[in-house]
């Protein structure tokens, strides 16, 4: 009789975030499914307001990446009105975003990621996180996490006018220039970053890469996912967060596309499945054929992972030089390991801290031209940068004051519901078997596989910020619960 | 070390989650109270760990939605008793009683009490600035509970 198995990993939310697991009548996993809700009404939150509020209403759609959706929606607005901000207010919006990226890499590398490789993919529960993470890399290293955690958070204060909700953008630039007592202070604490940066990386090499049974997990076939490559890069086509192109490169690492933000309905389109309320992003030009992987499938993943794929390299000497050790010990591009993002969320760090310095020792950081003139009648704007989850689209639709008329946001983890469903289905059907007892370290082998993507749950900010349990009921397969298990 | 931070935390244009958030507002039209700090924070993870560093004690006043009561009703938790079987993963950061222990095993000052009142609520995932009936009338009876808290922690010596 075949089985569902279902993970609700934030069940204190009812129907936020699961996973269906369907077992056919052997007990062997025929489908996944991820769902998570979605939050609604934004569109029509938005309509009728002036568009130069919207930058300052997106920080509220995710408390995990404020900075993401500002200076995305600061992008899309830049484009309605038509106007280019001036070159040292673009440098100021990076140097902010790279603050943010080390900010948020550094939460789910430690509090999250680590856990599985530090304590053990089947370590008890209550090791399985942070604070076994710290008793097995000791005290020093929780110090720093911390601290560079807060460092971030003030070059993003600094910066942003807030913390957490930043404010800073406008149409045509920033509300404000960065003067020198900051600046020297966002150098220094820049240079800490690149040296916490390489201790993540060092820690990563000791820890997972000098263990093989690690390393055969990261490159097992449960793990990897033959699609296509997407990520943001410069003129040159390397890894950039903010500037740049969308590029998409195939499951061989040979460039498909590469088009700019308002091109990017030729290039993308949403499909809904029956089981999900959610969109499963594609490629246009390949068609809709499923959840199914391979050279002719129009699935594509923007991640950590793709980013680097879909780039031939990084801008910074560190972060490059990581980059390089990454493919030589992963066997070329594209690396199609899913567990290798963890790796990659680690380099990005690194080059996410370089850029920071660079950005801190631009002379043209001070400058007080901050802000072009506004002179176009606004219409129709989308804005693209790569947020830490994966590439970001926001684009608006305004009549000829500006007021706003439609919304349509494609967000990071959104891209990645089809490959989270099917990395979960192969890392399901990897260790649930027939005969095989479903236990919680086998369920955890399973959440390994969408905890690599950390999707976006939606509820950073809004719920007490509780524990996470793990409710799997298995039913037959007429839906009758049969058995729970719980974590 | 300071006495007592009370934290109203959730997200302004998200409905009934803007609850804790609200109830700190109108505590602070209504309280004020050398050893008692009030905030709203827009905040989760590990980015607590700043805002209660250094108190004796703390409430956090939240949105929750348990499916097991009618909206509106106030539920009291602590650290030990938070909803949800004692899972101590979040989806994209530490949680909250994490957080607290890893601030402790740091060594910073972390609040030795800690509190939270959470309002069953009906919907948080609609974008709106209004929360729904049930939820805005009972916004009074949460200012009330923390109150009585507040009253209980200064009575206790904190």
């Amino acid at each position: 009789m075949g089985k569902r198995y279902t993970i609700d990993p934030i069940t204190r939310l009812e129907g936020h975030g699961k996973i269906e697991i369907f077992t056919d009548d052997k007990g062997d996993v025929i489908n996944a499914y991820f769902q998570v809700p979605q939050l609604r009404g934004f569109e029509k939150f938005c309509q009728g307001r002036p568009v130069e509020e919207v930058p300052r209403i997106v920080p509220r759609i995710c408390g995990v990446c404020p900075e993401a959706h500002h200076l995305c929606s600061a992008k899309a607005v830049d484009a309605l009105y038509h106007v280019e901000p001036p070159s040292a207010a673009k440098k100021l919006r990076e140097l902010m975003y790279m603050a943010h990226f080390v900010h948020s890499h550094i939460a789910h590398f430690y509090a999250l990621a680590a856990a599985d490789f530090v304590v053990g993919p089947h370590a008890p529960v209550a090791e399985r996180n942070i604070l076994g993470v710290v008793n097995k890399v000791g005290l020093e290293v929780g110090g720093l996490v911390l601290q560079q955690r807060s460092n971030a958070q003030r070059v993003q204060e600094i910066i942003g006018g807030k913390a957490t909700h930043p404010v800073c953008a406008l149409p045509g630039g920033m509300s404000k220039a960065l003067n020198e007592d900051e600046r020297v202070e966002i150098e220094k604490t820049g240079l800490e970053a690149i040296d916490f940066g390489l201790t993540g990386l060092g820690l990563f090499n000791d820890i997972v890469l000098k263990n093989s049974d690690y390393v055969d997990l990261i490159k097992s076939d449960m793990y990897s996912l033959n699609i296509h490559n997407m990520g943001l890069v410069d003129e040159n086509n390397k890894v950039n967060f903010y500037h740049g192109k969308v590029r998409v490169v195939d499951t061989e690492g040979k460039e498909l596309y590469k088009y700019s933000p308002n091109e990017y309905l030729d290039y993308v389109a949403e499909h809904t499945e029956p089981i999900s309320y959610l969109k499963y992003p594609f490629l246009k030009k390949i068609g809709w054929k499923g959840l199914v992987e391979g050279q002719d499938g129009p699935l594509y993943w923007a991640t950590p992972l793709s980013r680097m794929n879909a780039a031939d390299g990084m801008t910074t000497p560190k972060a490059q030089e990581a980059y390089d050790k990454f493919y030589d010990t992963l066997g070329g591009k594209p690396v199609k390991a899913t567990l290798a993002t963890h790796w990659a969320r680690l380099i990005e760090l690194l080059y996410a801290a370089e850029r920071w310095v660079e950005l801190a020792k631009d002379p043209e950081i001070t400058s007080p031209e901050v802000r072009a003139d506004i002179t176009e009648t606004p219409s129709e704007g989308v804005g693209i940068l790569e947020a830490p989850r994966g590439t970001l689209t926001h684009h608006y639709v305004t009549d000829e004051n500006g007021i706003v008329q439609k919304v349509n946001l494609i967000v990071g983890t959104t891209n990645n519901n089809g490959p989270i469903s099917m990395s979960i289905k192969k890392a399901a059907q990897g260790v649930i078997t027939k005969g095989v007892e479903v236990k919680e370290g086998i369920l955890n082998m399973v959440e390994m596989a969408f905890r690599a993507y950390d999707p976006c749950l939606s509820c950073a900010t809004h719920s007490i910020p509780g524990r996470i349990p793990l409710l799997i009921n298995i039913r037959d397969k007429h839906g009758n619960i049969i058995d729970t298990i719980k974590s | 070390m300071k006495k007592i931070l009370v934290m109203g935390l959730g997200n302004p244009i998200l409905s009934d989650d803007a609850v804790g958030i609200l109830a700190a507002k109108r505590l602070r039209e209504s309280l004020q109270h050398p050893e008692v700090d009030i905030i709203e924070a827009e905040l989760g993870g590990m980015n607590l760990l700043d805002p209660l560093r250094d108190y004796q004690a703390a409430i956090i006043m939240d949105s929750v939605i348990t499916g097991r009561h009618p909206p509106g009703t106030i539920l009291n938790y602590d650290l030990e008793n938070l909803p949800g079987s004692p899972r101590l993963i979040s989806p994209h950061d530490a949680d909250f009683a994490s957080t607290i222990s890893l601030g402790k095993k740091l060594g910073m000052n972390m609040p030795s009490d800690v509190r939270i009142l959470a309002m069953e609520v009906e919907d948080n995932i609609t974008f709106a600035e209004k929360c729904t009936p049930k939820v805005q009338a009972a916004i009074p009876q949460m200012v009330k509970s923390v109150k009585n808290l507040i009253q209980q922690l200064l009575n206790t010596g904190h």
